[in-house]
């Protein structure tokens, strides 16, 4: 571990924070916008300064910041990035500025709107850099009130309410077992040093790290953490929320709410790595509901008729994937789910950003209403297709190097759970294929009506920035696998080499002979 | 590199110029003729170079410029092979390439979309290069998927026309299933040889097992089989008849060059080379039976090279690798030269039943129906499950969680037979929690209600009617094709 000398974590949540702040005393909803834009701007330079400064061969914890924040409780102000989180800081960043410069033009945006995303973007750094299970939570449960009146005050007026209320029961929903976990956990490490509560409690991420879970508690707080992070990843049952807010929210909300895999980072992060034995134990049920996941998302999105709710149902699905990555227990399955997690989950938020585009020109995304819109708006279906196809892993894109580990590593640690994920990238293929003839090629219709409405400048920069991002992640992948490298060698270690595991059981999971 | 990375700059620049607006349609045509041209003649004269180096014994075999990725032992490279076979077809599709442009462009001039297709085009040859130049199975890989998205372009050229369309995304499809069949091959390569190398592979070869060798044949030929048109994936080969240029005539041969590529390997597995013969011969037979009944030259032709292709798989299996690479090379050049010179036009007025019988012009004239068998057993079955799933997803999921989407949901397949469902709620509720709640409220108070309080009554016998009724609604659901089917592959999944 080492510690910062500069308190830049802080500085970064911090800084949407004061954005959000400076919106509440401006009357002017121009310079609203430019402040957001600004406060959006610094925090993703002070995320790629992070990055260049990040020490990608030491695997351990970086940039801690540590204060007393509870005395009592010892709950701490405990901040900090490894491998495996560093990257989603700056993914936050870009995914927020890009939801900003998105709804730039809309009139029904107020200032409210804009303080709100901007404290959405605090509070899923915090969850990315948070090392207090405390402080983790309450970023956690930050991140549900920006979403709820995000979407219920500016979504779709028919089904706004519906929507926003239901992510916010199925996110407090998981949030109790998850809470739950915290506490067994906080609790067990008391016991375990025979101190006395709650004086002994530790929430420390680090400290439970090497804090002996007894066996049969690791099972319990395995569940209860996956049912906790399950929620939000989405995976099902629990996914029915994200095409409900799909539908209903606004686009740019919906674009930054799919990026933002919160509940896979959990899983990984925190599920995996606090109850290493469970996480070995119960890894075929995790591949199981990662391979439902994936094929009911994929099987769900050949149904649908509208483009948002498909992308809503193709997210779906690959957080199934990536769990499949994540229970392959090998190095290419976590680094392909690391960085599925990074790649995937940018092109879909930019599809769902295009998706926005196309319902600010023609008021629905559905298929009864498009048709033939390469004629009428031959750039924005460019840049469609270009980032659709990425998303189903033509190379160039960064989706192919992730899928290749992905699968590469399913196949050799579970060789059904890699057909199943190669199975579920060809249904993929099949929807995004048939809907995009279906809405984009042939013979215009309505679209026709309204040629003159191809992506403006300010649209086309904004595509530009995410469509750099995926040539830069589908040629040189090294450079993100290099990140994380030692961060997930150091995780799969924790995880294999227990005191336990016996040695004919590790070897089939390192595919030693 | 150049060779490759030549082409792919063109497509980049013609892409860029489309996407951003500068190369407008029927606008500097010009420009993007002389990107698109210029690229491909000087790809095609340094596969030339390659090609002479070779002969000459100046090439070293080998060239790498670098690491493209590493995940623990797994090294990919991005390296070249530089000699031998791959040496001869990069040179030879290289010149196929070029003319094909001189031919084809000036047409397109008429027809319109000469940007698109100049940039796809040039995105074809710069993954066919890659394709056979590379020295390791992802870069091949690489190449071969790129080669699926100029091809998808290219026969989506006319993309006005629904047919044009649809007829591309199936071509895709069907050979993004052969896909499959690729990435498990160099699954077991890397877990078997630790390489993904194509050197490495064929080296160690002979230290593999009949069971390796065979498994890793199979999977390979799955690919070829698909990307070649072979038994069953034929049918993706007819529909590229509306392509400007006959990218699909050089792809097919494709497949056979992978084959080619893996003697080494396929030579270990007999049982491998058996079914590289027995698909090669069932494939000659249906290309010669129905390119005996098409009514076009390009339709008779394009069987007339799939028949061939077929019979490279079954020199194959004989083992009769050079004579399968020089029939490989003739081919090519043949059938694409004959679509390039020649017009398309109606062939005359023979009867085909006396060239082919009249039960077997029938079903050439359907083409063995293997398209309708292919939707009936694959795409039909899996738009019934998905079908079906959406409406478990609306009517059951999305109400148990609560605050259930509204608007129209689809029509499950079996929602003519099944009856409302009969609920009196005691309180309305949302979420699982309320919901919960509700129903064992419900349950409580119906137990009180009909069981305890009334004993039995006709409602009692009505509800158990209607339970009856229920379950055997959903053992008929079962036992539908499709979930066996399901049911079955689950168990093999499961077992593997």
């Amino acid at each position: 571990m080492s510690n910062a000398h500069f308190p830049i974590l802080s500085l970064m949540i911090l800084l949407p924070i004061a954005g959000a702040v400076a919106i509440g005393f401006c009357a002017n909803i121009k310079l609203v916008k430019t402040i957001a834009v600004a406060a959006a701007s610094l925090g993703l330079a002070a995320s790629l300064w992070l990055v260049y400064s990040f020490n990608p061969d030491d695997g351990g914890l970086q940039f801690i910041e540590h204060h007393a924040w509870i005395p009592s409780l010892h709950v701490e102000y405990l901040l900090g990035v490894d491998g495996i989180s560093v990257l989603f800081l700056p993914l936050t960043a870009i995914l927020t500025l890009m939801s900003i410069v998105a709804s730039w033009r809309s009139p029904t945006h107020s200032r409210l709107y804009f303080s709100l995303l901007l404290c959405l973007e605090a509070a899923s750094l915090g969850v990315f850099s948070a090392l207090d299970m405390v402080l983790f939570f309450c970023f956690w449960q930050l991140t549900l009130p920006p979403l709820f009146f995000l979407t219920g005050v500016w979504g779709l007026p028919a089904l706004r309410r519906n929507a926003a209320s239901k992510a916010i029961l199925v996110s407090i929903f998981g949030s109790l077992p998850l809470l739950f976990a915290i506490i067994i956990l906080a609790v067990n490490h008391a016991m375990q040093i025979n101190g006395h509560l709650p004086l002994d409690l530790s929430f420390s991420f680090p400290v439970l790290l090497e804090t002996q879970l007894p066996d049969h508690l690791q099972g319990i707080v395995f569940v209860l953490l996956l049912i906790g992070f399950a929620t939000k990843a989405p995976l099902v049952p629990l996914h029915t929320w994200l095409p409900q807010v799909a539908m209903a929210g606004p686009a740019p909300v919906t674009a930054l709410l799919i990026g933002l895999k919160l509940g896979i980072y959990g899983i990984l992060r925190y599920a995996m790595t606090l109850t290493p034995s469970a996480a070995v134990e119960y890894d075929w049920l995790l591949g199981i509901i990662g391979a439902i996941t994936l094929i009911y998302g994929a099987l769900l999105s050949l149904q649908q008729s509208n483009l948002r709710r498909l992308l809503a149902f193709a997210s779906v699905s690959h957080a199934g994937l990536v769990i499949i990555g994540i229970a392959s227990l090998n190095m290419q399955g976590i680094q392909g789910a690391i960085l599925q997690l990074l790649n995937f989950t940018l092109i879909m938020a930019v599809l769902m950003l295009v998706a926005g585009f196309i319902q600010h020109r023609l008021g629905s995304t559905d298929l009864h209403h498009l048709g033939g819109l390469a004629q009428a708006m031959p750039k924005l279906t460019g840049f469609y297709f270009l980032f659709m196809l990425a998303s189903i892993g033509i190379p160039g894109g960064n989706v192919f190097p992730a899928e290749l580990l992905l699968v590469l590593g399913a196949l050799q640690a579970h060789p059904s759970l890699g057909i199943t994920a190669l199975t579920g990238a060809v249904l993929s293929t099949a929807c995004l294929l048939a809907f995009s003839r279906r809405a984009f090629l042939g013979a215009s219709t309505r679209a026709n009506r309204c040629a003159n409405q191809d992506l403006r400048p300010r649209e086309l920069i904004l595509l530009c920035l995410p469509l750099l991002l995926m040539l830069f992640g589908g040629l040189f992948p090294n450079c993100l696998l290099g990140i994380n490298q030692k961060a997930a060698e150091v995780w799969l270690t924790r995880l294999l080499d227990q005191p336990g595991m016996e040695g004919d059981e590790l070897a089939s999971w390192t595919g030693a002979p | 590199m150049l060779i490759p990375l030549l082409p792919m700059l063109a497509a980049v620049v013609i892409v860029g110029g489309l996407l951003f607006g500068v190369l407008p349609n029927g606008r500097h045509e010009n420009l993007t003729t002389d990107i698109a041209t210029g690229s491909l003649t000087l790809s095609c004269l340094m596969a030339m170079a390659l090609l002479g180096g070779d002969l000459l014994g100046k090439n070293h075999g080998y060239f790498s410029t670098g690491q493209w990725l590493s995940s623990d032992s797994l090294v990919i490279r991005i390296n070249f092979t530089t000699n031998g076979l791959t040496v001869w077809l990069a040179a030879l599709w290289a010149l196929l390439l070029a003319v094909i442009s001189r031919f084809s462009i000036p047409a397109l001039r008429q027809t319109g979309g000469l940007h698109r297709f100049c940039a796809g085009l040039c995105l074809f040859t710069a993954a066919l290069m890659l394709l056979v130049l590379s020295a390791n199975m992802v870069g091949t890989l690489f190449g071969w998927l790129l080669a699926e998205t100029g091809g998808y372009f290219l026969v989506a050229q006319a993309y006005q026309r629904p047919q044009a369309t649809e007829n591309a995304t199936r071509v895709l499809l069907t050979q993004r299933l052969g896909n499959i069949g690729f990435l498990l091959g160099i699954s077991l390569c890397y877990a078997w040889t630790d390489s993904v190398n194509w050197a490495q592979l064929q080296a160690s070869a002979p230290e593999l097992s009949i069971g390796q060798a065979t498994g890793i044949s199979l999977c390979f030929a799955w690919a070829a089989f698909a990307k070649a048109a072979q038994l069953p994936f034929t049918p993706w080969l007819g529909r590229t008849l509306d392509e400007p240029v006959p990218v699909s005539l050089i792809m097919i041969h494709v497949g056979v060059f992978l084959i080619v590529s893996l003697d080494a390997l396929f030579m270990q597995s007999p049982f491998a080379r058996a079914v590289l013969g027995l698909v090669g011969f069932a494939t000659t037979l249906y290309g010669f039976i129905v390119g005996k009944t098409q009514t076009t030259q390009y339709s008779a032709w394009l069987f007339a090279a799939l028949a061939q292709v077929g019979l490279m798989f079954v020199e194959c299996a004989f083992g009769l690798w050079t004579l399968a690479s020089w029939h490989l090379g003739a081919n090519v050049i043949v059938a694409c030269l004959q679509r390039l010179t020649e017009t398309d036009a109606r062939l005359g007025s023979t009867p085909p039943q006396r060239v082919v019988g009249v039960r077997w012009y029938l079903l050439s004239l359907q083409h063995f129906w293997l398209e309708q068998i292919t939707d009936w057993a694959l795409v039909k079955p899996v738009r019934g499950l998905a079908q079906d799933l959406s409406y478990v997803d609306d009517r059951i999921i999305d109400q148990m969680i609560g605050l259930p989407s509204t608007g129209i949901l689809p029509i499950p397949a079996f929602a003519e037979e099944s009856h409302p469902a009969v609920t009196m709620p005691i309180a309305q509720s949302s979420g699982l929690a309320g919901k919960l709640t509700e129903w064992l409220s419900a349950l409580l108070h119906w137990f009180e209600e009909r069981l305890v309080l009334r004993h039995s009554s006709k409602q009692t016998s009505t509800y158990l009617r209607q339970i009856g009724y229920i379950i055997n609604q959903f053992e008929l659901l079962i036992l539908r094709p499709r979930y066996l089917v399901l049911f079955v592959c689950i168990t093999f999944l499961v077992a593997f």
